[in-house]
């Protein structure tokens, strides 16, 4: 199984204000996101995530991936999830229902919590951020702030013509 | 005058581990740092920045560069070319006949000049490491400053830099 991290961030590595608010990332990274869903067939994001895109408006909806399995991940294994979302308790609970589900790719994204926990106990094989042209002072970090370090091994950095940098990553292990 | 932010950061933005351990930076990152800040002759940096970066061997390249540390109190530099200056303007008036001024962290200092609207370019040497724990490119402050991604090129195989332009 390979899991990979997909995540926009600003350049000094914010995924979000503190309020949630997201408008300083681009509607081109939303369409990435939303390509590589479908390539994959499937996104694992945590239960605040869920929530909070739920909220958003401007048409950005996880529900628009048809045939994608979304797996959200809650402690809370009472968590009430909309019809056509699997609900986990931890991420090797998520890659377990993944694979079982025949899957050997998956796609990780959010939030700072999820993201940490995965990396914590070294399951994420690979790093893409498309790093948004911004800098913001106070927000939520990529990486909730936690103990722990990963070696990486830079594999592509890509412009696109909007000044969207991708930078994909092997976790070295 | 132009105000270069430069800084070697995590690929999650961070420029120091909890206990400001930067080992994690490369001799190769360091020559591309040191060439930026000897081509400007000049070099602003915050009180604590100061103390580490003066204990480093390499620093020896920086003997002809002038260097100002901003503090809220002055104290005692290690060289007449080391100057003290008690805010960011205080700091780019001292080094006003500069065409290129280069500033370099840490965390407080680069938060200041980017909130005053200071910086106008903006490096970024990304290191291939993610540091869970550790001291932010940007202490907490709010702000938002929208950038331009003018260049970007490999100092190393493993290691890439951003130039931005700020938009003002």
């Amino acid at each position: 199984m390979k899991t990979i991290l997909y995540m926009a961030i600003s350049a000094n590595g914010i995924i979000a204000t503190e309020t949630g608010d997201e408008k300083f990332l681009s509607h081109e990274n939303w369409e990435k996101f939303c390509e590589l869903a479908r390539e994959f067939g499937n996104f694992v994001v945590g239960r605040k995530t869920y929530e909070a895109v739920k909220k958003w408006d401007g048409g950005y909806n996880f529900n628009d991936l048809v045939g994608v399995e979304k797996v959200i991940i809650s402690k809370d294994q009472n968590f009430k999830l909309d019809k056509s979302y699997t609900l986990a308790n931890s991420p090797e609970d998520a890659l377990a229902k993944l694979s079982q589900k025949g899957f050997k790719k998956v796609l990780v994204t959010g939030g700072s919590s999820i993201n940490s926990a995965f990396a914590k106990i070294n399951l994420l094989d690979e790093i893409v951020f498309n790093v948004e042209p911004v800098v913001v002072g106070k927000g939520i970090p990529v990486f909730a702030l936690e103990d722990f370090e990963l070696k990486l091994k830079l594999i592509s950095s890509e412009k696109s013509a909007s000044g969207l940098l991708t930078l994909g990553y092997n976790v070295l292990k | 005058m132009k105000v270069i932010l430069y800084m070697a950061i995590s690929l999650n933005g961070m420029i120091a581990k909890s206990d400001d351990d930067t080992s994690w930076i490369s001799k190769e990152e360091w020559d591309s740092y040191s060439l930026a800040v000897r081509t400007a002759g000049n070099l602003i940096v915050g009180h604590r920045t100061y103390g580490i970066l003066t204990k480093q061997p390499e620093f020896s390249e920086f003997k002809g560069v002038k260097l100002v540390v901003v503090a809220q109190e002055d104290f005692q530099t290690l060289s007449p070319n080391h100057l003290v200056a008690h805010s960011p303007k205080e700091a780019l008036k001292l080094l006003n006949n500069f065409e290129k001024v280069v500033v370099a962290g840490g965390g407080a200092l680069n938060t200041s000049f980017v909130e005053e609207n200071l910086v106008d370019e903006i490096y970024l040497d990304i290191e291939p490491i993610i540091i869970g724990k550790g001291i932010p490119l940007f202490r907490d402050k709010d702000f938002q400053r929208n950038l331009k991604l003018v260049g970007q090129k490999r100092i190393t195989d493993n290691e890439v830099q951003l130039h931005y332009e700020v938009l003002k």
